[in-house]
């Protein structure tokens, strides 16, 4: 009887700490973002909706549940240059990181976009935003622009010109915030 | 044309817009204290024309802006708090007075009128600088500035905000002069 109460205790020690560790996680605070990173008042992301250099299609609402790495660039932009080998980096390092990326060319052609990313970041695929409305839509500060979108579709951050996106410090908050349980607020 | 191409390609791999340099290197003119740092590159008619052919912009609307002096500036707030920019008090002054910025709500009816397709449009304008921006602590951003075309050499005072209940922090750059400014000479 001892036993059995003894592993009845043990059990239910267990239960309420996994309940608490539990409670804890998805009350974990948003890790802390690196400089350069700021978090910003929340506001619904706007549609992004666009074909990819090959043609496939990705709309940003069909990737709820998860975050999103939104960039816009274009190839004219000297911090777009120095950047998107980082960005490149950050993708291979990322492919087993529930994080998506839309990358976002502003207003440029298929040529000027496959002789860029050829040179600088081969393995990016890009989004054509050909018309440049998609990006006039999102209102970036500039370009390079970045946001992250949560697993509802909020803007949550919003990084400052480019940034050194495959720096360790960058990595660990991308990961941790992929990792984030997403609770609805 | 080789010239042009030359161009093109040095500056589509140039640091655009943070660090512009033109074909001779020289410095920008600046205006550096412990609030912000603000340079000024200026492009010449042919700089420009060859990054606008490179980019497939109609040959009309680089016609259109060879009639303007392009200066690339490069705004950095050095604050730990926001450095507030509006392109309405900086003042373009030479010996014969104020000259005329071209504000970025001019161009859209002229690009309609002129059917300028759509990208040409939005590259243009993310090239231009706000008119007006918050900048965040530390943070950079840079832009084309257009004026009237002249030959004089003028002083650009531009302030910028620095919050509530302080006052505006004064940057004055001087000896500014459209790259160009020979060429208006000659042909004028």
């Amino acid at each position: 009887m001892r036993t059995v109460r003894n592993t009845f205790g043990v059990v239910l020690c267990v239960l309420a700490s996994v309940l608490m560790s539990g409670i804890a996680w998805a009350d974990a605070p948003a890790p802390v973002a690196p400089k350069g990173i700021l978090s910003i008042a929340a506001y619904p992301a706007p549609s992004l909706e666009l074909n990819d250099i090959d043609g496939k299609p990705f709309s940003l609402a069909q990737e709820k549940g998860r975050w999103v790495f939104v960039h816009f660039w274009a190839s004219w932009c000297g911090p777009c240059r120095r950047e998107m080998p980082a960005i490149q980096h950050m993708v291979e390092k990322f492919k087993k990181v529930p994080l998506v990326f839309a990358i976002v060319n502003t207003a440029e052609n298929e040529d000027t976009v496959f002789t860029f990313l050829g040179l600088l970041a081969p393995d990016i695929v890009s989004l054509m935003d050909l018309d440049g409305m998609v990006t006039e839509a999102w209102k970036p500060r500039g370009l390079p622009s970045t946001y992250l979108v949560d697993p509802a579709g909020i803007v949550r951050y919003q990084a400052l010109g480019g940034r050194p996106w495959d720096d360790d410090e960058y990595l660990r908050f991308l990961t941790a915030l992929s990792a984030q349980p997403f609770t609805k607020k | 044309m080789a010239v042009r191409v030359f161009l093109a390609v040095a500056f589509a791999f140039s640091v655009f817009p943070a660090n512009v340099y033109t074909a001779d290197k020289k410095p920008p003119a600046s205006f550096e204290n412990a609030q912000l740092r603000l340079q000024l590159f200026p492009w010449s008619t042919e700089q420009m024309a060859a990054f606008f052919e490179a980019r497939g912009f109609p040959t009309a609307m680089i016609e259109e802006l060879s009639a303007y002096c392009f200066f690339t500036a490069s705004i950095k707030n050095k604050r730990n708090a926001v450095l507030q920019l509006d392109l309405t008090n900086w003042d373009f002054v030479s010996r014969d007075g104020r000259l005329q910025r071209i504000p970025r709500s001019q161009w859209p009816p002229l690009w309609k009128k002129m059917n300028v397709p759509l990208a040409s449009q939005s590259t243009f304008r993310w090239m231009l600088l706000p008119e007006t921006l918050h900048f965040y602590a530390h943070e950079k951003e840079g832009g084309n500035i257009v004026l009237k075309k002249t030959k004089a050499i003028f002083s650009l005072r531009a302030r910028f905000g620095l919050g509530e209940n302080t006052g505006p922090v004064v940057a004055m750059v001087n000896n500014l002069q459209c790259a160009d400014a020979t060429e208006v000479i000659k042909s004028q």
